[in-house]
């Protein structure tokens, strides 16, 4: 008969050994199990966060004394100008971008231009001087821009500036209208110098300005108007063209810090002319109540562990004193004790291949509802951090962006994607139902499950047969009668 | 020529006492042996020795002029030698034919049935035969397991005399028409006078009578 068969057989015949088994199992497992997901799940916020957040770091003109590059000029009206002879270019950015783990940028400059057009007067009274002043939008490709992007307008004629246009600019529809313009016309723009650009496309405005707010000429969504980069460099003349600042988006915040000293280690950039700012306080702070979490889960999954295994442990020696005879009779029969451990090991193992499955139930109904407690003990230890999650919570649920930037600067184009995926974010006690932390129980819960108990089963199989096995067979055959 | 071979044979318990000094004996298939001896004269040890389940401090056992050791005593317990016992020694979990089949290199139904026991008996949990037919089961499972010796400690010791016959008349029919080496210990002269060979051991010393 084999090893197998045997333990089916004891299996099956000491019914009441092996429900108890059962439930002690079912318990180990749901434990564990519980663990396991809470971990998991924490794990996955940890990420969904990181990746909700993003993170992202600026590069900006120093136009400061450090910087070789500044330069000052004042004109015949005394005002004063700086600039740098080193501005951030496309070149600066694309070797910025070979960088891993950056996502994505955004790069625009607006700069004050008077038009050869008639533009909407704003209802706000300013001097006379800026009144013809609009903005100027340049831009590498008009499709990343926050206009677009967040569909405040949508071109409707024509075509997207992009990096190799030149001599190009897209107007409003209502600016074409009023000034009788079409695609292909020229207008001509005036900033130090003077630039002519062709309009390649029009749009139409699909958020229009709030009707009764006081709203300045330059700001009025009519009178936006998107150059290419050449044209900019047109109108500045001698000046080199460039950003005045770029904002690098990475994935994931927790590298944040690594990425920027890898960009800063960039041989092909002066860096003496530019700054490099960042901000990843958020993400820490919102982090900070999950990282609890976890390490309370697992340090819980350690303890059960190892409670498990010698709980396991002590049941089976005590069984296993009442099978020495058993043991015996098979020594005497020439049953190697390889298999006769075999047995013992396959008899538990069977019935936790059950118990384990079963852990999948009773652990789903045990996980929610401690994972909220256990968050919620966790977070509100921390008043400031439960309200940056839930305010955190409230931004993503309105697919507004929640990355912290300054007001000037708008998030680009894959992070109003992310927004609109729907990504769960831990309620922090003072939310809804909807907010809560969602755990379930995974397939990949599930084998870890399989791996730790095995392992615990293994241990305890391995202890409670020592002392019989280190036994001779005539020893155990006399102690038994 | 013999099947089986004691040589020299000392053996004594870890308290040091001395229970066997210099055994010598040869046993041949075919046969029934007898083994007799007051109480604590050490015939468990001499056949707990024999069936491999303990090392003599001193002497060899050759099995077919092989000592035993050179294959392992797993090897030789499970291929060469049954012991039956005076408590049956069966699992108490298995009816029958599965404690017969532990360990079966053949078919073990028309074995038990040859030894009394019915189609009903069979797959009834062990525990509930009688003690007669638990012996039956035992010495079953040795016939099942097909090993040239078959060693029993007082298998009738907890038998009535009318069954403690029957079970001797089948290790004698196991040793004489199916060539077995059969090895009983017992008390009784009755049931020793049934064997080919008698033997007794005294004063740690085995010798033919
Ligand atoms: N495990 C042991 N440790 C120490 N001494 C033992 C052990 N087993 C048996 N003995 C001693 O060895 C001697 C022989 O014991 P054994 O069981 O072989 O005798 P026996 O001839 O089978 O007796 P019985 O007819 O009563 O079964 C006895 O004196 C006994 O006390
Ligand atoms: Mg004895």
């Amino acid at each position: 008969m084999g090893t197998i068969k045997r333990a089916y057989l004891y299996v099956t015949r000491k019914k009441g050994k092996s429900i108890l088994l059962f439930f002690i199992l079912l318990l180990m497992a749901t434990f564990v199990l519980t663990g396991l997901s809470i971990a998991k799940s924490s794990q996955e916020e940890q990420r969904n966060l990181r990746e909700v957040l993003g993170g992202e770091f600026q590069i900006v003109t120093d136009l400061s004394d450090n910087n070789p590059y500044a330069k000052k000029t004042v004109d015949s009206e005394g005002s004063v100008e700086l600039y740098t002879e080193y501005p951030i270019t496309q070149k600066v950015i694309d070797n910025v971008m070979t960088i891993d783990g950056i996502k994505s940028y955004n790069a625009e400059t607006h700069t004050f231009v008077s038009v050869n057009l008639d533009v909407f007067p704003g209802n706000v009274p300013i001097k006379a001087e800026y009144n013809n002043l609009i903005y100027a939008w340049s831009v590498i490709d008009t499709q990343t821009t926050n206009f677009f992007q967040s569909e405040k307008f949508k071109l409707v004629e024509g075509e997207h500036i992009t990096e190799n246009k030149s001599n190009a600019a897209i107007i409003s529809n209502a600016l074409a209208e009023k000034n009788g313009l079409k695609l292909g016309d020229t207008i001509s723009i005036q900033s130090d110098s003077t630039a002519t650009a062709k309009i390649i496309g029009i749009y139409e405005i699909l958020k229009p300005d709030p009707l009764y707010e006081n709203i300045v000429t330059y700001e009025k969504a009519e009178n936006q108007i998107f150059i290419d980069f050449q044209t900019l460099q047109n109108l500045f003349g001698n000046i080199p063209a460039g950003f005045g600042s770029v904002t690098f988006d990475v994935s994931d915040p927790a590298q944040l810090d690594n990425i920027i000293s890898n960009v800063k280690k960039l041989s092909t950039i002066d860096w003496r002319a530019f700054e490099v700012t960042t901000n990843n306080e958020t993400y820490l702070e919102a982090a900070a109540p999950l990282q609890k979490v976890q390490t309370l889960v697992i340090t819980m999954i350690i303890i059960i562990v190892f409670v498990s295994a010698i709980i396991l442990s002590l049941v089976l020696t005590m069984w296993g004193r009442s099978r020495i005879h058993e043991t015996g009779i098979f020594l005497s029969l020439g049953i190697a004790k390889v298999k006769i451990i075999g047995q013992y090991l396959t008899e538990v193992l069977m019935i936790a291949v059950f118990a384990f499955g079963f852990s999948y139930l009773t652990s789903n109904t045990v996980v929610n509802q401690l994972a909220n407690e256990l968050l919620q003990q966790t977070a509100s230890a921390s008043k400031e951090q439960t309200e940056i999650v839930t305010q955190i919570n409230g931004y993503s649920s309105d697919g507004i962006s929640i990355s912290v930037k300054d007001s000037s600067s708008l998030p680009d184009a894959s992070q109003q994607q992310k927004n609109n995926v729907d990504v769960e974010i831990p309620a922090v006690g003072t939310e809804t139902e909807e907010t809560q932390l969602h755990t379930t129980v995974s397939t990949c819960s599930i084998l870890q499950l399989y791996i730790i108990g095995i392992a615990i089963i293994i241990f305890s199989v391995g202890v409670s047969t020592l002392t019989i096995m280190r036994l001779k067979p005539r020893e155990i055959l006399s102690k038994m009668s | 020529m013999s099947i089986l071979e004691v040589k020299e044979i000392l053996y004594a318990y870890k308290n040091g006492k001395s229970i066997l000094s210099n055994i010598n004996a040869e046993f041949e298939a075919g046969k029934m042996y007898a083994i007799l001896g007051a109480s604590g004269s050490g015939k468990t040890t001499l056949l707990s020795l024999i069936g491999g389940l303990d090392v003599p401090k001193k002497g060899e056992i050759l099995f077919e002029q092989e000592n035993i050791l050179q294959r392992g005593l797993e090897y030789y317990r499970c291929n060469h030698v049954s012991l039956i016992f005076q408590s049956y020694n069966l699992i108490d979990y298995m009816t029958p034919i599965e404690n017969a089949e532990l360990t079966a290199k053949k078919d073990v139904l028309p074995i038990l049935e040859r030894l009394g026991l019915t189609c009903e008996e069979v797959k009834r949990n062990v525990m509930k035969l009688s003690g007669g037919q638990q012996q039956r089961v035992a010495i079953a499972r040795a016939l099942s397991a097909d090993t040239p010796i078959i060693l029993a400690d007082e298998p009738t010791g907890n038998l009535d005399e009318d069954t403690a016959v029957s079970i001797i008349n089948i290790l004698k029919e196991s040793a004489h028409k199916l060539n077995k080496c059969v090895i009983v210990v017992t008390h009784s002269n009755e049931l020793a006078a049934q064997a080919d060979i008698v033997l007794k051991l005294e004063r740690g010393n085995l010798h033919t009578i």
